[in-house]
């Protein structure tokens, strides 16, 4: 695959500005440059549990590739395969976070940070739709657009079968 | 196993579970999980614990 020096330059180049333009908007809208969250002892815990879960996921997605290669399906070699194996692995770490509540930090606005990751699977899914024609810009907007969208479920499940109210007592 | 003194203490100190969380700076989550009992704090927390409702580690944390 030939690859365009100024091609590349460009990519780079985007992506600098993307990140420059959501610090800024944090920033104004947050009022901080800080961009971590910060978890309490248990969380981190959890959140370790929940890394475990992903990559023993993934382990298992690649080790299925293998086994499909072995019947002359070849899709462990396919780019699409191992970004949905990325996606995969996310997913479930997400998703394990959420359900140990490890997700949102101590700092962090559950409101806001739904209303962000709709307007990214919105996205997403829009500029999956517009580049149909691109196969695979159209599949990773679609993975990502998917992915975000199968976490807003997981944390909207989550709110309604275990509110965050004090009748969680022990 | 439930840590049914924890929960009295700040009962008595009229906190809810998200105030001493506040006070302690954990979540929520984790001051109900140490209630319950499904969670081990470290002794770093235990004592912030005990600093936040006057008490004594021996007070919220020694099993009987």
């Amino acid at each position: 695959m030939n690859v365009n020096l100024f091609h590349v330059l460009g990519f780079v180049a985007s992506l600098a500005v993307t990140l420059l333009l959501v610090l800024l908007v944090r920033r104004l809208w947050l009022g901080t440059w800080r961009v971590r969250s910060e978890y309490d002892e248990r969380q981190k815990a959890a959140q370790g549990t929940a890394y475990r879960n992903a990559f023993w996921t993934v382990v298992g997605y690649l080790l299925l590739g293998w086994v499909l290669n072995l019947f002359d399906v070849p899709v462990s070699t396919s780019p699409l395969f191992l970004f949905a194996g990325v996606v995969l692995g996310i997913l479930v770490y997400v998703v394990s976070c959420i359900v140990l509540d490890a997700y949102m930090g101590l700092n962090d606005d559950p409101r806001r940070w739904v209303v962000v990751t709709a307007v990214l699977a919105a996205v997403n899914l829009v500029c999956a739709l517009c580049n149909a024609h691109n196969s695979a810009v159209w599949t990773a907007n679609l993975l990502c657009g998917l992915l975000l969208v199968a976490v807003l479920i997981a944390f909207g499940v989550r709110a309604l079968l275990r509110p965050n109210r004090e009748e969680d007592e022990a | 196993m439930k840590n049914l003194r924890l929960k009295a203490a700040r009962a008595a100190k009229d906190l809810s579970q998200q105030a001493l969380a506040d006070a302690v700076g954990v979540s929520r989550q984790t001051i109900n999980g140490i209630e319950k009992g499904s969670y081990n704090p470290t002794i770093r927390l235990c004592i912030a614990i005990c600093k936040a409702l006057d008490k004594t580690l021996d007070e919220l944390f020694w099993e009987e």
